[in-house]
């Protein structure tokens, strides 16, 4: 075994999780407060697009969130299909949704900032366009991933379905660099430094910070509900078989 | 080699057999195209500026509808069962599968193209372009159509779960072919996007098979 599965066995990872889940949903909740303070109040509004610019402070994580749970997933999926680690079919399985609904966050966020801001609720740029298919693959996994009864060979086709999506991430990715596009470059993870106000930076990542608790706390929930069903569906299983 | 040939001329022949399955995709091809002219008025400028769009949006879902039964008919009549246990390599018995499936759908495009460009009133000068991106592009869709197919042949038919996995897939390639389309109209420079389009080729074509053959050695029993 080239990984080791230290927390491959359910019964670890479950005693692993009900002690982390406490100080991760504390941890999301203050830093919401915080971050929401701050965002909502505690900042300046911005020179050219006023008060409207606090929406971003919710969906630039989002966009960040949705994007790395894809990552994630594929790495994990990358693992489960190399390494059959137990545990990477219920990672993916717990969070897709979550990742779906985020991708769908940020592009219902972008759509309410870009009515004011570009005088149109959507536009077909590259960096929309890429997102939304970001949200497809979401929505193309949780479909596929459902339509198997059988959870070896439909965390199998996942993995190999997520895999192929991949490709997607570095275009979204660069689509502000390589096209002109209407989205503004990225103004925080560059070569020169953020560009960003720091007045703004610092509410930004506090928001990235509630949402990478929050998101921690969720999948983690997630994933324990997904082992005691696949428990319960085992034992059923089991008891059928007896009658 | 030789086992090769034979295979692919008995999917070929397996295809040419298969009338109902020809003319079901020769009609969903001309009727898509017939009916987009009512859908977005008959201006002749319009319908000029938008042919190859048309033409390429029909092509696309033309073959959602053929890919459908890529490997369906085979796992129903057992075809699959003997695939996976032939001394043939199973990537070999995908490959003239895709080739023949994908021979199956230029050969349809290329008799209807004519008509098509016709109808809508296509400038001249954009149908070498168009040809060339659908010479390209076509395997595209096929190849990963084949992929999808593959990935859901098992399950109970959800008609929409093998369209849901394949757009995500199917609008890069949809982008670059009407930006060379669009190109030739406006006189820019074409070759880039079709250049993408063959890159996107000559990376499918080798790896598909391969994936498809671990695809169905695992996910199939």
């Amino acid at each position: 075994m080239p990984f080791t599965p230290r927390f491959a066995n359910p019964g670890k990872f479950l005693r692993l999780a009900d002690r982390v889940m406490p100080w991760l949903g504390a941890a999301a909740l203050a830093s919401f407060a915080v971050g929401i303070y701050f965002a909502l109040y505690a900042s300046p509004p911005d020179y050219q697009q006023g008060e409207t610019v606090r929406i971003m402070y919710v969906h630039v994580p989002a966009a960040w969130l949705g994007l790395m749970i894809y990552v994630t997933m594929a790495l994990a999926a990358g693992i489960g299909l190399i390494a059959r680690h137990a545990l990477a079919d219920i990672f993916c399985a717990a969070a897709a949704p979550v990742g779906a609904v985020l991708t769908a966050l940020c592009l219902v966020t972008g759509s309410i900032w870009g009515e004011p801001t570009w005088g149109a609720w959507w536009v077909w740029d590259a960096r929309l366009t890429s997102v939304l298919i970001l949200f497809l693959l979401y929505c193309g996994y949780i479909v596929l991933r459902r339509a198997f009864d059988d959870h070896e060979k439909g965390g199998k086709a996942g993995a190999v379905f997520l895999l192929l999506g991949v490709v997607n991430i570095p275009i979204i990715h660069f689509s502000v660099q390589w096209w002109n596009t209407l989205h503004q470059p990225a103004s925080v993870f560059r070569m020169q430094g953020p560009s960003i106000a720091p007045g703004m930076l610092r509410p930004l990542l506090v928001m990235a910070l509630a949402y990478i608790f929050y998101v921690g706390f969720v999948i983690l929930l997630r994933m324990k509900m997904e082992l005691l069903a696949r428990r319960i569906e085992a034992v059923e299983m089991v008891r059928e078989e007896e009658v | 080699m030789s086992d090769f040939l034979r295979l692919l001329r008995f999917d070929l022949r397996l295809h040419a057999r298969q009338l109902t399955e020809w003319a079901a995709l020769v009609l969903f091809f001309i009727i898509v195209v017939l009916l987009l002219p009512f859908a977005i008025g008959p201006e002749p400028d319009l319908l000029r500026r938008l042919a190859s769009g048309l033409i390429w949006l029909a092509a696309l879902l033309m073959s959602l509808l053929a890919l459908e039964k890529l490997f369906v008919t085979d796992a129903r009549d057992g075809t699959l069962d003997l695939m996976l246990l032939s001394p043939l390599p199973l990537p070999l018995i995908v490959f003239g599968k895709l080739l023949a499936q994908i021979f199956l759908m230029l050969l349809v495009l290329a008799l209807m193209i004519g008509p098509a460009a016709l109808l809508l009133g296509m400038n001249f000068s954009v149908l070498p372009v168009l040809l060339a991106s659908l010479a390209f592009g076509v395997p595209v869709l096929v190849l990963l159509g084949g992929i999808a197919a593959a990935v859901t042949v098992g399950l109970q038919r959800n008609p929409a779960l093998l369209t849901l996995l394949l757009i995500p897939f199917y609008i890069p390639v949809l982008v670059f072919a009407v930006a060379a389309c669009d190109a030739a109209l406006m006189g820019a420079q074409v070759t880039p996007h079709l250049l993408l389009l063959g890159a996107m080729l000559a990376l499918l074509l080798p790896v598909t098979p391969v994936v498809i053959a671990v695809v169905l050695r695992n996910v199939q029993e």
